[in-house]
């Protein structure tokens, strides 16, 4: 049960990466002014939509393997919820302002959930159903 | 990684009886505490803001990374090419495990520590005239970020789960393994691109 027809976890995960990525770089790129927010959040709003999207694609997915993702997906989310927590301690330690560590965070968690999902997927794409 | 491209899985002619999995661990438990040990010392370099702590982190981190990235991407994806199926197959249970830790151990290890350094020395500020390299550096690292996480780490996790079927499928292998083929380019033009920023940095 390999290569069945899936939908494009793997797609709008990059996507969603690449957006919460350029969302970052405005922010950084910006210090110590206060960045475009409606863009920066704009760009979030839609990495958080290919995510949306990917999950629902996902859950609808009839034969697909499951505990492969979940065995995956759970340790790729601790390592990478101790990375985000790594980076959001060193945004709190810097005194982020307020604005840009709201969506930092809101970035963070996107990412600690992204990469998981990209990893779980990769994973089980290629293991059989059940 | 040119031509590991080329790995197919041939454990012996095809016959009835299923032959055994390869037996190995794709996490390298064994090596956490070190990552552990690691990181502990990334959030104390950072917590007490020492120049020396943060530079020598984001020296060595961000050397070895790319040194691993050009060593691996140019030096021994072409030899391990040139190496017989079953070399590939040992070679590459024993060493993406490896990868699996080292290569985000040491992107974090450059990153947290590169950020609270330029935050240290005052290069974060927009009229800084270290500024335009540092959001420079921030792109090359969003790029090399998307490939490493979005493209090769699922690759290299998919293969390893292959290799551990009693009948991996060589063919999808061959598939995944391309992916570093594609992408040794864009790292390797990233990598030089880092070592020119870091560098231009350095001697501002």
């Amino acid at each position: 049960m390999t290569d069945r027809a899936l939908p494009r976890i793997s797609e709008l995960g990059v996507v969603a990466l690449v957006l919460c990525a350029i969302s970052v770089i405005t922010i950084a790129g910006s210090v110590p002014q206060r960045p475009p927010m409606a863009i920066v959040w704009a760009l979030i709003g839609l990495a958080g939509a290919a995510m949306v999207v990917a999950v629902a694609s996902l859950a609808r997915t009839p034969l697909f393997a499951w505990s492969s993702f979940f065995l995956v997906g759970k340790w790729a989310l601790l390592g990478y919820l101790v990375i985000a927590g790594m980076i959001e301690y060193a945004f709190v330690y810097d005194h982020t302002p307020e604005p840009q560590m709201a969506a930092l965070s809101t970035v963070l968690l996107l990412f600690a959930l992204d990469v998981p999902l990209l990893l779980g997927f990769a994973v089980a794409r290629h293991q059989p159903a059940g | 990684m040119a031509d590991i491209a080329d790995v197919a899985v041939d454990r012996g002619p095809a016959g009835p009886a299923a032959p055994a999995p390869l037996e190995f661990s794709i996490v390298p438990v064994q090596a956490l505490p070190a990552v552990v040990l690691v990181l502990a010392g990334l959030v104390v370099a950072i917590a007490t803001n020492r120049l020396w702590a943060l530079d020598f982190y984001h020296v060595v981190g961000g050397g070895m990374w790319t040194g691993v990235d050009l060593f691996v991407g140019f030096v021994v994806g072409p030899i391990i090419g040139r190496m017989s199926i079953p070399a590939r197959v040992e070679f590459s249970v024993r060493f993406m495990p490896k990868m699996l830790l080292l290569m985000p151990t040491l992107v974090t290890m450059t990153l947290a520590s590169g950020f609270q350094l330029a935050r240290h020395l005052g290069h974060l500020q927009a009229g800084s005239a270290a500024h335009p390299w540092l959001v420079a550096s921030y792109i090359v690292v969003g790029i090399m970020a998307v490939i490493a996480i979005g493209v090769l780490e699922p690759a290299n996790l998919a293969v390893l789960f292959e290799l551990k079927k009693p009948r991996p499928d060589g063919e999808l292998i061959a598939r995944l393994m391309r992916r570093f083929v594609y992408t040794a380019g864009i790292t390797g033009l990233m990598q030089v691109a880092t070592l020119v920023i870091m560098t231009r940095l350095a001697t501002l």
